[in-house]
C-alpha cells in the first residue's frame, strides 16, 4: 500500500502561520480539553526527548496507593534555550502539574503548568511573558 | 679479519640495525600501514576524514567470533542466514556481569522483538559505524558530522567540546579532540530502551550493539579513536564501558573502507516506512498482512 | 574560521529590557530581503569565510516567522512594510500568538517559540510568497484542479478517522518531515543546523533530524528513476551566494498539490552576522500556471540541536489508532475542536474554580 501522500493543500496552508495549530500530531485525538486535571506527586523519571519530553510522577492517592502518571511536555531543544537541562529536574522532587487528561482515561497528561514545591513555575519561560508585555499590555501572568 | 669473521660481523651489524629499527618503529595495532601514515590535511589543517566509509565485516551480526548459523526467519533461508566471522573484540570475550549475561541470552533468543534495527530505531554508537551501510563524514573545524544511510542516523562531534550532555539521546553526545593523526571521541549521555509512554508493540528494553543481542543500557560510555591509515582506509577503535552490563571496559577494532566509486552519496533509506505496519499494525482498521 | 559554537551558552537568554525590547530587534537586512531572488547581497556586509574560502553559512539558524504565508487580502498591493509597520505587525503577531491565539493546551514559550528564544525577527515582506507580485500561490492548471478535486473527494469518502499509521500526520512525519525541504517554517523548532566542508554542505532540520546533504562538487543529477523524499540537491557557489537546485522528488510527496513533479531552486546569501537570505523558487508547469518564489530568511538561533527520534517516541500513533477503533465501536465520543486562549490562565482558572479533577494528596 502506497504511503498516503503528505498533504499540504492550499486551504491548510493559508493558516500556516505561527499563530495556527502548532500540534505536530492530532492533539485532540489523544487528549481532551474537557478534562482539566491537577496532579501532585514526586518526580520518578525524566525523559527529555523530542518532540515531547516526559516527566513521570508518582502520585499518592488518598488511600495511600501510588500510581504513575506521565506528563507530556515540551521539546528539550526548547527547554535548553530556556536554561533547563536534564540536571534541572531532581528525582523525588515535588511537582504540582495542571493540564489535560486523555480521551481514553490512561494515566497521561498534557502538561500546561508545572509548579515546584516553592510555588515557582518550573519552565523558566519568562521570555514569552516579557515579549508580550513589551508588545502592548501585560496579558501573560 | 678472516672471511668468516667478516660475515659474522656483517650479520651482527644487520641484526643490530634490525633490532634498533624494531625498537624505534611504531608498534602496529594489527593491520594497515600503522601510525606512520600522514593523512592529507583539510584547509583547516587537520587530518582529512571527509568521505564515505563502510565496514566490511560481520560485526553488525555479532561482535564476537561466531560460526555460521540459521537466521531468525526460516523462510529467508540461506539469503539471511548468519555468516561466520572471527569477531572484532580485541580483548574478548565480552566481559559480561553474570546477571547481564543471562539477559543477553534472553535478548539473543528474542531479536525480532528486541532489536532497535528491526523497528528502524536509531542504531546508536558505536553500532552506526559498522552497520552494513555507508557512513559519510563531513568535516568542519568546530564540528564534524557523521551520517549513516540507515534511518537518517547522524552524530555531531563537537571538536574540543567540553560541555556535558544537556539531555540524553539515543545517538549520545560526542565531544572530540585531535591527538596528532587521531580523532578521539568521548561519548556519553545515551538512552537505552524506549520511552515509558510507548505502546508495548514499540517498546524495547535495551539497545543492541549487534544483531546477536550484545547490548548496552543508559550507562554507556564510548571512547573512539579514528585515523587514516592510507588513502582509502580508516582505523576504527571503540572502547565500550557500561557498569550495568560489563565488569570492565572492552575494545573493538576494525578497518573502515572508503567507498571510492565516483559521485558516491548516501541513498535515502527512510526505513521508518518499512517498520510502520510492524509496529503500528495492531490498531489498524484492517491488520496488515504478514 | 570555525563556526560559532553555541553549546556553551545553555543559560536562558536573559530578556533584559534593552535586549528584549521589540522595537530594538534588528530587522532582517531590508534590501536583501526586499529584493526578489537576487544573487548578491546589497550592502557592504562581507561574510566570514571557511578555511576553504567560501562564505560561512554554518551554525544554527531558524526560519520561524510570524509573517503570513500568502499576502492577506487586506494587504493586497502592498508587498513591503515600512520599518515601523514591520515592527508593529510583528509585535501584534507575537502578542496574539502567545496569548489569545494560543491553543489552550499548548504553551508556545515552553517550545522556545518566542522571538527572544528563537531569534525570529520582523520581516519587511508582507507575505512569505514574494512572486507572483500579488504574494499568492499561482492558480492551478486545469489538470491540477481536476487532480486535487478528485483527491479531496476521495479523502472525504474515506472519512476522518485514521485507518492506518499512514493517516496520522505526525507519524508520516517520522518517515519524512516535509518542512525540511522546501523549508516551510514550523511554529516552533523550525531550526537548521548547517555544517560545511569543501565538497558538501549538510543542512539538518530539527524536526525528525531530517537532513539534506548537498554536494558542491559539480556532479550531475541522479537518473530520473531515482526519486526521493528530500529530492536530489546539487549546489554551486555563484560569488557569495549558494545556489541549490533540487529535482527528483518522489511522487509520494504532495507539496501544495504537486505530486513530486516540482523542481526547486534556492539561493542562500549571508547578509549579516545573524541572518541568511534564503529564497526558494518552485516550478511545476503541470500543477501551477507559473513558478512561485518564497523568501524565508534564516536568523541565528542558539544551539545545540538535540536529536529528534520520531519513531521511538511515537506514542501518538498507537493511541490515535486505538481511539479511532474505539470511536468506531461507539466507545468514545468524537473529539471536540481545540480552543484558543491564554493557556496558563485557562488552566489556572479551571483549577481555581474547582473544575479540574484533583489527583494526588493535596495539603
Amino acid at each position: 500500500m502506497q504511503l498516503r501522500k503528505t498533504t499540504l493543500l492550499v486551504g491548510v496552508l493559508v493558516a500556516l502561520t505561527v499563530a495556527s495549530a502548532g500540534a505536530h500530531h492530532s492533539w485532540n485525538q489523544v487528549f481532551s480539553e474537557d478534562k482539566p486535571l491537577v496532579l501532585r506527586g514526586t518526580i520518578s523519571k525524566v525523559e527529555l526527548v523530542n518532540p515531547h519530553g516526559w516527566i513521570w510522577i508518582d502520585v499518592k492517592g488518598e488511600d495511600g496507593v501510588v500510581t504513575k502518571w506521565g506528563i507530556e511536555g515540551g521539546s528539550p531543544n526548547g527547554l535548553i534555550r530556556n536554561g533547563i537541562t536534564k540536571d534541572s529536574l531532581k528525582l523525588g522532587e515535588e511537582l504540582v502539574v495542571r493540564g489535560y487528561g486523555t480521551r481514553d482515561g490512561s494515566n497521561l497528561v498534557a502538561g500546561v503548568s508545572y509548579q515546584r514545591a516553592d510555588g515557582k513555575e518550573l519552565w523558566l519561560a519568562n521570555d514569552g511573558a516579557e515579549a508580550a508585555a513589551k508588545a502592548k499590555g501585560n496579558l501573560l501572568k | 679479519m678472516t672471511p668468516l669473521q667478516r660475515t659474522r660481523t656483517r650479520l651482527g651489524v644487520v641484526t643490530l640495525t634490525w633490532l634498533v629499527a624494531a625498537l624505534f618503529a611504531a608498534p602496529l595495532p594489527g593491520f594497515g600501514q600503522g601510525q606512520t601514515y600522514r593523512a592529507p590535511r583539510t584547509a583547516g589543517g587537520r587530518p582529512d576524514l571527509n568521505g564515505f566509509w563502510q565496514a566490511l565485516n560481520t560485526a553488525h551480526w555479532d561482535l564476537e567470533a561466531h560460526t555460521a548459523a540459521p537466521g531468525p526467519v526460516l523462510a529467508l533461508g540461506a539469503a539471511y542466514a548468519i555468516p561466520p566471522g572471527l569477531g572484532v573484540v580485541r580483548d574478548g570475550p565480552i566481559p559480561y556481569r553474570p546477571d547481564a549475561l543471562a539477559k543477553k541470552k534472553g535478548y539473543a533468543a528474542n531479536v525480532l522483538k528486541e532489536d532497535a534495527e528491526v523497528k528502524c530505531y536509531l542504531p546508536g554508537v558505536p553500532r552506526m559505524m559498522y552497520m552494513p551501510y555507508p557512513v559519510q563524514i563531513v568535516q568542519s573545524t568546530a564540528q564534524i558530522v557523521m551520517l549513516s544511510e540507515f534511518a537518517s542516523a547522524q552524530r555531531t562531534i563537537y571538536i574540543d567540546g567540553k560541555e556535558p550532555p544537556p539531555a540524553d539521546t539515543w545517538m549520545g553526545w560526542s565531544n572530540g579532540r585531535w591527538d596528532g593523526e587521531t580523532l578521539v571521541i568521548d561519548s556519553k549521555g545515551f538512552l537505552g530502551g524506549t520511552i515509558s509512554a510507548l505502546d508495548e508493540a514499540g517498546a524495547i528494553q535495551v539497545r543492541f550493539l549487534d544483531r546477536a543481542g550484545n547490548y548496552h543500557t543508559d550507562g554507556l560510555h564510548v571512547v573512539e579513536r579514528i585515523r587514516r591509515t592510507g588513502p582509502d582506509h580508516l582505523s576504527y577503535e571503540a572502547t565500550i564501558e557500561d557498569p550495568n552490563v560489563y565488569t570492565r571496559p572492552w575494545t573493538i577494532s576494525m578497518p573502515l573502507y572508503r567507498r571510492v566509486e565516483p559521485n558516491m552519496e548516501l541513498g535515502e533509506f527512510k526505513c521508518e516506512e518499512f517498520a510502520g505496519d510492524l509496529i503500528f499494525g495492531r490498531y489498524a482498521k484492517e491488520p496488515a498482512a504478514k | 574560521m570555525g563556526i560559532e559554537m553555541n553549546t556553551r551558552s545553555f543559560s536562558r537568554r536573559i530578556a533584559a529590557g534593552c535586549v528584549a525590547g521589540i522595537a530594538a530587534l534588528t530587522l532582517s537586512a531590508p534590501s536583501a530581503i526586499a529584493q526578489q531572488a537576487s544573487t548578491t547581497a546589497a550592502g557592504t556586509y562581507r561574510a566570514p569565510k571557511t578555511p576553504d574560502g567560501r562564505p560561512d553559512l554554518q551554525g544554527y539558524w531558524t526560519n520561524l516567522t510570524y509573517t503570513p504565508f500568502e499576502r492577506p487580502k487586506e494587504l493586497a498591493g502592498k508587498a513591503l512594510y515600512t520599518d515601523r509597520e514591520a515592527v508593529e505587525a510583528f509585535d501584534k503577531a507575537v502578542k496574539d500568538t502567545f496569548t489569545t491565539d494560543q491553543l489552550v493546551h499548548y504553551v508556545q514559550s515552553d517550545f522556545a517559540a518566542t522571538p527572544v528564544q528563537s531569534g525570529a525577527k520582523p520581516n519587511l515582506n508582507t507575505s512569505l510568497v514574494i512572486e507572483p507580485a500579488d504574494g499568492r500561490i499561482p492558480a492551478f492548471t486545469p489538470e491540477a484542479q481536476k487532480r486535487v478535486a478528485a483527491q479531496r473527494a476521495a479523502e472525504k469518502a474515506r472519512g476522518s478517522l485514521p485507518l492506518t499509521w499512514r493517516d496520522d500526520r505526525g507519524t508520516q512525519w517520522c518517515v519524512f518531515h516535509d518542512r525540511a525541504v522546501p523549508a516551510i517554517p514550523a511554529p516552533y523548532g523550525s531550526i537548521f543546523h548547517i555544517v560545511q566542508s569543501k565538497d558538501f554542505i549538510v543542512m539538518t532540520y530539527e524536526w525528525n533530524t531530517e537532513r539534506r546533504v548537498i554536494p558542491l562538487d559539480g556532479r550531475p543529477h541522479n537518473p530520473a528513476s531515482v526519486r526521493t523524499y528530500a529530492g536530489d540537491a546539487r549546489g554551486r557557489w555563484e560569488g557569495d551566494t549558494l545556489v541549490v537546485e533540487t529535482t527528483n522528488f518522489t511522487p509520494k510527496r504532495d507539496f501544495f498539490g504537486s505530486e513530486g513533479t516540482f523542481t526547486l531552486v534556492e539561493r542562500f546569501t549571508r547578509v549579516s552576522e545573524d541572518s541568511i537570505s534564503h529564497t526558494l523558487t518552485i516550478t511545476d508547469p503541470t500543477t501551477w500556471v507559473s513558478p512561485w518564489t518564497l523568501a524565508l530568511p534564516l536568523h541565528r538561533t542558539q544551539g545545540p540541536m538535540l536529536e529528534y527520534a520520531c519513531n521511538e517516541n511515537n506514542m501518538d500513533a498507537f493511541t490515535v489508532l486505538k481511539n479511532a477503533r474505539a470511536e468506531e465501536r461507539g466507545e468514545l465520543a468524537a473529539p471536540d475542536a481545540m480552543k484558543r486562549g491564554d493557556a496558563k490562565a485557562v488552566i489556572k482558572d479551571a483549577s481555581d474554580k474547582g473544575a479540574a479533577e484533583v489527583i494526588g494528596a493535596v495539603d
